[in-house]
Order: structure tokens, then sequence, then C-alpha cells
């Protein structure tokens, strides 16, 4: 007999190295351990030996064999028990253990793989096939190995990753899970099955509803899906990111098996890509939009101006003398001054967006394009995203130039700087951010030139028209203060009884150095900066006291129409102005008239509505100023309850020469009849308009033709000569 | 006497020895003539005292030597007396060990001709 060709199992060695396998051959029969070590030496093994099971754990413990024989009848401690005891042990578990059995001993090969033997053989044992065997157990052995390596490689990377995984069988609702989905999903751990609604506990509520809906989509539709959501932690404070992949998976005859999914918390990445952003876009010493972030502001700011035609605003601002505080007190206090200043700066800017300067435009979406941004060392710039007219920067610039000269505490020292702003302005300024910027840049240097501590447009004409403005809304709140405002009334006439039904209260304001205003100048103006509030309050009020001393010198008595700005029913101030002239003034709320434009119901028509109601209740008539300019809907009115329509002067102007006002005019006088309301024309101007208008059953009128508006003495005179018998033609053509 | 022992057995123990070790087949004859009488004895001792456990523990280990050098006969005699003596049966001991010592002295003698055989 040839002596055995064993495959070497030295070069069989699966990770590359050069290694030996060691096997513990435990037998009290020394001629079967001598035998079986010349075996297995051969085959590249190396040995080491034990005569009892005893000594055999010793032996495993000391030398960490690879492999185990394993005799099972022995003294001291026999074969069972010592594989028993090695199983117990930290490295015992997974030793390959060959058991060594009698062959006609059923009970003990039983007995052995209830203990844990991995494999036996039968005495007497054929010492050249053993190694083959022992061989084959340390491949079995060593795939094992890796198999358990890279499960738990695989586990280690998905912890790492906080990355689960989990899987949802075709025709079941039920999913299966990995423990660190468990984890990641804050579930407990050792649950790693259930229904979707188990899978879902922790999310917020806003997110369960669309994360459920993708996976049962997901399952229905048998389609990929990537989604992040939101969840409570119980190990965190903060809601978790999670970030969920589904893939539907199909058979090799393409028939859908199921979905594998992994879920993965991506929080610190989350957080790392806003810090990130953060970093590129606001600044660090006052949190405030840096450069870049201002630019794309700019940029925004630029497309909705030139797609909505309106104007806005760059204000670039630097502190003056901000070095000699920095030098002076250290750079900590300049960057506490900076802060402060930001502060301030952003206060400003967000009143600027509370105050609705417009009623008929809504800021909502435009007062976000307002923002303040620090470039770097002192300078600032403000965008004001939409203005209406360039005096709105100005004012602004006037807030901030106030605001920031406020004294500074900073380390228990007050101080105190001032600021110079430049102005630039879309589009008169400049089309593009860069020409803004320069051209506002510019100007705050144009600014510091003049002295600092104030503002300055880029352009002149701006500048100069701005300040004009700003003029004019500082001497009307002076005028309105003194009541130096003058009220004048314009007469309207019946055609009924010929007699005068009312007057309309019109204001005036003669400016001490400039002359007479037009209210169509200062009336904006107005109702840009809210003056006019107290001024409807004041014209409300006077008008009635004036008319109550008509009727108290004992004219026959008529009713006053007052105007009423859109803004008194924006704030809500109208009933209360009603309510306050009514009870100064003794006056019954019957002949005071409320004049309303059409265009306030544009907005709101059932606020609108609300409010004429509360008027009604007051007792004081209403009527729609403008009739026929506003809207073209007329089913509006028949909801409204009022009492007259003014048609307005443009319709009646070419009553004489163009059908299609005439036609206008009677349908207007036709369909206000019809709804039970009367009807006044305003601007008659010639007796051929008067005649027009009687014929169309036209109840009352009001123009140049009839009178002027007249000062209060002026048209005590006027009635009293009008109600002198035989000198009416004089007065009216009737 | 047919000793029946097997040469086959006997040879591939040779076929085991391994360059520069130990002459294989001559350690584990030299074994089994020095522990093997210690097992014949401590079956006859037990038989004579009665002692089932002595009896048992002696048969099992002389299966086991005299199968590694097959000697199949003297193997298979103490795998009966092993089964008689697990299963109490002093008796059937008794009747077994009659030709035991003859047996073993047999196979020893064999064993001893197959090695100068062999040389």
């Amino acid at each position: 007999m040839g002596e055995p060709v064993y495959i070497n199992t030295e070069a069989r060695s699966p990770d590359g190295f050069q290694k030996t396998y060691l096997v513990l051959h435990v037998d009290d029969d020394v001629a079967s351990l001598i035998m079986a070590e010349g075996a297995l030496e051969a085959a590249g093994f190396e040995v080491v030996q034990a005569q009892n099971g005893a000594e055999a754990v010793q032996k495993y413990i000391d030398y960490a064999p690879d492999l185990i024989i394993m005799d099972a009848v022995m003294p001291v401690i026999d074969g069972f028990d010592a594989i028993a005891r090695i199983r117990q042990l930290p490295t015992g578990e997974h030793v390959p253990i060959l058991m060594i059995t009698g062959l006609d001993d059923l009970e003990s090969i039983t007995r052995a793989y209830d203990k844990g033997a991995t494999d036996f053989l039968t005495k007497p044992i054929n010492f050249f096939t053993l190694p083959y065997r022992m061989q084959y157990m340390l491949r079995a052995k060593l795939t094992a190995d890796e198999l358990r390596a890279s499960q738990s490689k695989l586990d280690s990377a998905q912890r790492i990753a906080r990355l689960g995984h989990w899987e949802n069988e075709r025709a079941s609702d039920c999913f299966t899970w990995s423990r660190e989905f468990s984890r990641v999903m804050s579930l407990p751990v050792l649950i790693t099955c259930g229904k979707i609604n188990d899978i879902l506990a922790k999310v917020i509520d806003s997110d369960r509803g669309m994360v459920r809906e993708h996976m049962l989509r997901a399952f229905e539709e048998q389609r990929s899906f990537n989604i992040e959501f939101n969840l409570e932690h119980a190990d965190s404070d903060t809601l978790r990111t999670i970030r969920m992949e589904a893939e539907a998976h199909f058979d090799e005859l393409g028939v859908f098996t199921n979905l594998l999914g992994t879920v993965q918390d991506i929080t610190e990445h989350t957080d790392a890509q806003k810090q990130i952003h953060n970093l590129a876009y606001y600044d660090l010493v006052t949190g405030l939009p840096n450069r870049a972030n201002l630019y794309e502001r700019l940029g925004q700011a630029l497309k909705l101006a030139q797609r909505a035609k309106h104007e806005f605003a760059l204000l670039f601002l630097d502190l003056d003398h901000f070095k000699q505080v920095n030098d002076s007190l250290g750079h900590d206090a300049g960057d506490d001054l900076l802060q402060q200043v930001s502060s301030r700066l952003t206060e400003i800017v967000r009143d600027t967006d509370a105050v609705a300067r417009n009623v008929d435009e809504s800021h909502d979406e435009l007062s976000e394009q307002h923002s303040v941004a620090r470039l770097g060392g002192d300078e600032f710039v403000v965008l004001l995203g939409s203005i209406n007219r360039a005096d709105d920067a100005a004012r602004v610039a006037e807030r901030i130039a106030c605001a920031i000269g406020e004294p500074y505490t900073i380390n228990d020292t007050v101080v105190t700087v001032t600021t110079t702003i430049g102005i630039s302005v879309f589009p008169a300024d400049g089309n593009d951010s860069a020409t803004l910027m320069k051209h506002a840049d510019v100007a705050m240097y144009h600014a510091k030139e003049k002295g600092r501590n104030g503002f300055q447009f880029y352009s002149r004409k701006i500048h100069q028209a701005a300040l004009a403005r700003f003029a004019i809304e500082a001497d009307l709140k002076k005028a309105i203060e003194n009541e130096s405002l003058t009220l004048m009334f314009q007469p309207k006439v019946c055609f009924s009884d010929n007699k005068v039904s009312g007057v309309e209260a019109l204001v005036r304001w003669n400016h001490e150095t400039s002359g007479p205003i037009s209210p169509a100048d200062f009336i904006p103006i107005a109702e840009e900066t809210g003056l006019i509030l107290p001024l409807g309050r004041w014209v409300m009020e006077a008008s009635c006291i004036k008319m109550q001393r008509w009727i108290d010198q004992g004219y026959e008595p008529f009713s006053v129409a007052v105007n009423c700005s859109p803004v008194q029913i924006e704030r809500g101030t109208i009933i209360d102005d009603i309510d306050n002239a009514i009870s100064v003034s003794g006056l019954d709320p019957k002949w005071l008239e409320v004049e309303l434009t059409e265009r306030l119901f544009l907005k709101d028509i059932d606020a609108g509505i609300d409010i004429l109601r509360r008027m009604k209740t007051l007792g004081v008539k209403v009527s729609i100023d403008d009739f026929g300019t506003g809207f073209s809907s007329l089913s509006y009115l028949k909801r409204l309850p009022v009492d007259k329509l003014k048609i307005d002067q443009s319709f009646v102007r070419d009553l004489e020469v163009d059908p299609g006002d005439a036609a206008i005019v009677s349908a207007i006088i036709t369909l206000a009849h019809n709804l039970g309301l009367s009807v006044i024309a305003e601007g008659v101007e010639t007796q051929g308009q008067l005649d027009i208008l009687k014929g169309y059953r036209c109840d009352e009128v009001q123009g140049y033709f009839i009178s002027y508006p007249q000062r209060p003495e002026d048209l005590s005179k006027w009635l009293f000569e009008r109600s002198q018998p035989g000198d009416q033609k004089k007065v009216i053509g009737f | 006497m047919n000793i029946n022992l097997d040469v086959n057995t006997l040879q591939s123990i040779s076929a085991l020895q391994r360059p520069n070790k130990p002459d294989l087949l001559e350690r584990v004859t030299a074994l089994f003539e020095s522990e093997s009488p210690k097992c014949v004895a401590q079956v006859l001792d037990g038989v004579a005292a009665k002692d089932l456990e002595m009896i048992r523990t002696g048969s099992h280990t002389l299966k086991s030597i005299s199968a590694n050098l097959g000697a199949m006969a003297l193997s298979a005699r103490c795998s009966d007396i092993e089964h008689a003596a697990r299963t109490d049966d002093l008796a059937t001991c008794e009747e077994l060990i009659q030709d035991l010592n003859a047996e073993f002295e047999a196979t020893v003698a064999g064993i001893r001709q197959f090695l100068q055989h062999a040389a």
C-alpha cells in the first residue's frame, strides 16, 4: 500500500495567509492517538492530544484548536460532558467536534448530537480517511466562520451607517425588518416583524400618512420610492430625519415578489447641509444674510418687480466712526455693536412690512422681499422689495438713521454711532443688481460728503421729489393737528321739488407757503401715511357740526355727504368716526350721507357689506361714489345695502355728444330705480346735460351749473338768496 | 488457533509512517504489549472479584486497542465481554474469559511474527 496523498491543508488557507490548523484529539486509547497523529500531520494538521475529558477542556482553553476529535467513553470526564463544557466556553460555540463512538452504540450517537457534536465516526477509526473527514469539517467551519464574519460586518456596517432594512412579502400585509431598523425607527429592538402601523409608530403625525401612503402604493403599484420624514426618537431630544428607500423585486418570470427597503437616519447629514448652507449664506457675527444671500434676494426682487412693474429700493449704509469703537473698545465690543445694529435694522424692516400703505394692493407676497443683509465690516444693505414711491424708502431711511443713532450700551459703556445711507431705486437707478448696488454705494458717499448721519438718493430728481413729498407729509400732519384745513360745500338739487337736497363736504388745504394744494395731491399722501385716519375723522365731525348749525339757523334741513376713504374702512375706524360725529354735533343721522367708492367692494365684498350694514344701523344714508368706473359686475349691486348711486362725472361730461355715455347713464338710472335706489349725477355743467338727466328721471344733480363748492358763509348766503321767491331762475335754470 | 489477525490493518499503520519520525508500527505494538496485559489482568481479576465495572473498563480498552492492530477476533471477544458486563451478565463473562488469555498470547505472537516479516 502506497503512502496516501492528502490535499495539503496548509495551502487551503482561505485568507491567503500561510496557516496550519490545529486538531485537538481526545482519546484514552494511546494507540489511536499515535496513529491519528501520523495521519493528521501527514495531511498538514498540527495535533494536540488529551486522554480524558477534563484534560480536553483544559487543552481547548490553552490551545484554541480549530477542530476537535472526541472519544465518547473515557475516564474522569467522558466525551459527552467534555463537549457540553467546551460548547459553553466563549469561543467554543462554533468549533467543529467529531465524536468517536462504538459502531453498535446508537444511543451514544444521539447523545453526542444532543451535547453539540458536529459529526460522528464509529470505531474502529479508519485513519486513512480521518484527515479527509477533518478537511471537510474544516472547510465547513471556515465557510461558516466567513459567513458569520460577513454577517457581523454587515450588521456593524449597518449599525454604523444607521441603516436598517425591511421587507414586505407579496400577498401579505406583514413586514419583517432588521434590528438596526428597529433602532432607527425607535421600535423595541427584539421585535422584528409586524404590520405597517407598528413600523410607523414613532413617525410624527404630520408625516405618518404620507409614509404609509408611499409604502402601500409601492406595494400595490409594484414600484420603488425614496422619501424622507421625521421621527420622534426615544434616544433623542430633537426630531430625527429618516430616509426610506424601497425597491420592488421580481422573480425570473417578472412576477412581483416583494418590496425590499432600507431606512437610514440622515439627521446629521441634513443638519450638516443646513449648517453648510448657513455658513455660505449667513453672516456669522450678526446672523443676517450675507453678501451672496443678498445678491440672490436682489435677483428675486428684480424678477418680481419686472413682472409686477413696481419699484423697489436698495439702502446701502455704513456706520460712521465704527472704526473708533473697534479700536477703543476692542473687536468683541465691535461685534456686540454690530449685533445690536442688526437687530434694530431687522425690527424696522419688520415694522415696515406691517404698514399697509395701499388698500388696493396686497403686500403679503411682496413684504417677504424686504430684507437686511450685512456685507461685511460695518456695511449693511436693506432691500425694500416693494415700494409705492421713492419717499417710502426715504421714510425707512429716516427711521433707520434715527434708530441707529440711539445710544448703545456695550460692556457698561454707552456708545453712540450714526449711519449714512445711500439709496438706489429700481428701475430709475439701474436694471440689474450690480448697478443698483454700485449706485446705492455712490449715493452713500455723496451723503457722507454732505455731512454724515443722513440719507441720499442716487438720483437728484428722486431725492428732491422724495424730500418734497416728505415735506408735504410733515406739513399735512401739522395742518391736521392745527385744524388749519378747511371745508367747502357743494350743493345738490332735487328735480322733483327743485329744492336743495343736500351738500357734499370737500376738504381744502391752503398751504402756508405753497398756497392751495389739490386734494388729488395730498389725499393719496394722507392715505399712504395713515394721516387719512385723523383727517377723515375731522372731516366727518366738522361736516356734521356745520350741518347742525344750518339746521339750528332755521334752514330747511338737507343732508350733508361726507366722503369716506377706503383706509378708514380697512382699519375699521369708520363706524366710530360716524358715531363720534353724530354725538358731538347732535345731528340727526338721517341727514348724514356717507359716500363710498365702489372700489372698496372689489377686495372683500362680504366685509364691505358688513360695514354697510353697521352704517345703516347707525341710521345714516349710504351712497356709492363714482358709480360706473369700478367693477363691471352689476350683480354686486343688489347685495349692497345702499341708498343712492352717484353717476361719475366722466359719463355726464359727454352726455350731449356721446350716445354711448347717454345709454350708460340711462341704463344706470333705470337699473337703480328697479333696485329701489335713487340716483344723483355729478359734474353737471350745462343746461343740455340737465335736460337729458331730467328726461332720464335722474333724482338729483350736482355740478358747476348749479353751484361751485362754497365756503360755509358763502353757502349760507346762497341758501338765503335761493329761498327768496322770484329769484330762482338766476340760480338754477329748471 | 485462528488468531484472526488482519494483516492489512498492520500494513496500513506502516503506511501512516511519516519520514523522520519514530517508527509508528513499533510504537503502537510496543504500546499494545505494555498496555494490553494490564487490560487482560483487569478483566480476569474483575470476574474473580465479580466486579462488573472492572470487567467493563478492561474489556472496553482491550477491544479498542486490539482492533487498532487488526486483532479482530480478540476485539470481538472483548466486545462481547463488555456487553455482558454492561448488562450485569456475570455468568456470560465467566464463560467468555475461558480462552481469553490463550487468545491474547496468540495475538501477541502473531503481531511479533508480522513485525519480524516486516523487518
